[in-house]
């Protein structure tokens, strides 16, 4: 090998690549001990993120279930044709428990305000108001005394307890 | 450089001088040999000499980025754990190192870690313009040079200056590089016969 040689294989080199700092640094930790590769550290970030993606879908899925709303008697109220009612009642959570009310086509437009009543209870219970939308229809949640009855539930207009339009069959 | 230079213990009192100390300037095969007996040091000076090198052959042999990376990263994990399997007898350290880093490339196309296929990875492919383990020797000597030599060369040779634009570029009397240039030359030639034993 003399200097011409030299010449001759540094043109026909070319430059070397500099490689990448994070590449020295990851070579430079060898001899600390094994390391994943580039590709091997992708892989456990992706089944990280996969396995908190699952975790959390599970979370909700079981936060959904535990809260989910459950009724243990369903409650049939009805009125002139086409229009009815369906209360349904859940378990007891503390002091009250939860009333789901679907109520469909009950006097479009007729009404500002209904009141669902408890007539079971001595003197009658209010158990909530309501409002339809425009096709008398409406779905609303609410709580009543756990102890309260459902056996004699009606529907009546605004300040009007004794015009039931809904009543439940019993 | 030779081997005798860093014989017995006396390496091992000047580990911390790691870019100046006589490891730093110890031969290849000495920094295997040291490296197999567990330095660090001597595994820093080996990235510091062979990383641009293997790297560069890597790329050239995948194409792409991190297929070069990891081949590298796997050439030099292999280095760590098999140095003591380096026989000064059966070639020189950068034939071994080359056939490490072409097997890493071959291994990382077989398992379909990168884009690159079998067919890239013969030597008439992939380096088809001269021996790529003098390649690879030379640009690891190449980190071996003073900084001044390093630089009048990798412009002359790399960048295609005469010597009078590298006087230029560098502002240096054209004699001074001239100088640089015949002393980095001879340097280079020397370190090369030594790579080849």
């Amino acid at each position: 090998m003399n200097p011409d040689d030299v010449e001759n294989l540094l043109r026909r080199s070319g430059r070397p690549l500099e490689p990448p700092a994070r590449l020295r640094r990851s070579v430079l930790r060898v001899p600390r001990g094994p390391l994943p590769s580039r590709r091997t550290l992708w892989r456990v970030r992706i089944a990280a993120a996969a396995a908190a993606l699952v975790l959390v879908t599970l979370g909700v899925v079981a936060v959904q279930q535990l809260t989910a709303f459950r009724p243990v008697a369903a409650v049939t109220l009805v009125g002139p044709p086409g229009t009815k009612a369906v209360a349904e009642v859940g378990p007891p959570s503390g002091p009250n428990r939860p009333v789901r009310l679907v109520v469909q086509h009950l006097q479009a437009g007729g009404q500002s305000y209904y009141e669902l009543w408890s007539l079971a209870e001595r003197p009658p219970m209010m158990l909530t108001s309501f409002m339809t939308d425009a096709s008398g229809s409406c779905t609303l949640t609410f709580s009543m005394p756990a102890s309260a009855s459902w056996n004699d539930l009606v529907v009546t207009p605004q300040d009007q307890s004794s015009s039931y339009l809904l009543r439940s069959s019993r | 450089m030779k081997v005798e230079r860093l014989a017995g213990g006396q390496a091992a009192t000047h580990f911390d001088r790691i870019t100046e100390g006589p490891l730093a300037e110890a031969a290849d095969g000495e920094l295997l040999k040291q490296i197999a007996s567990g330095s660090e040091e001597a595994f820093q000076i080996l990235w510091n000499r062979f990383g641009a090198a293997v790297y560069t052959v890597c790329r050239r042999r995948l194409g792409d980025v991190g297929g070069a990376e990891d081949a590298t990263q796997e050439t030099f994990t292999s280095v760590w754990r098999r140095a003591g399997t380096f026989d000064p007898a059966r070639g020189s350290a950068a034939g071994w190192l080359y056939a490490i880093a072409r097997n890493a490339a071959a291994q990382l196309v077989r398992r379909g870690q990168t884009g690159s296929t079998l067919a890239v990875l013969s030597d008439q492919t992939a380096d088809q313009e001269h021996d790529p383990v003098m390649g690879l020797a030379l640009h690891a000597a190449l980190t071996r040079l003073p900084p001044t030599e390093r630089e009048v060369l990798e412009l002359a040779y790399f960048d295609d200056m005469t010597q009078t634009r590298v006087a230029e570029r560098l502002r240096l009397p054209l004699g001074t590089v001239k100088t640089r240039t015949r002393s980095g030359l001879h340097r280079l030639a020397r370190y090369l016969e030594d790579t080849q034993g």
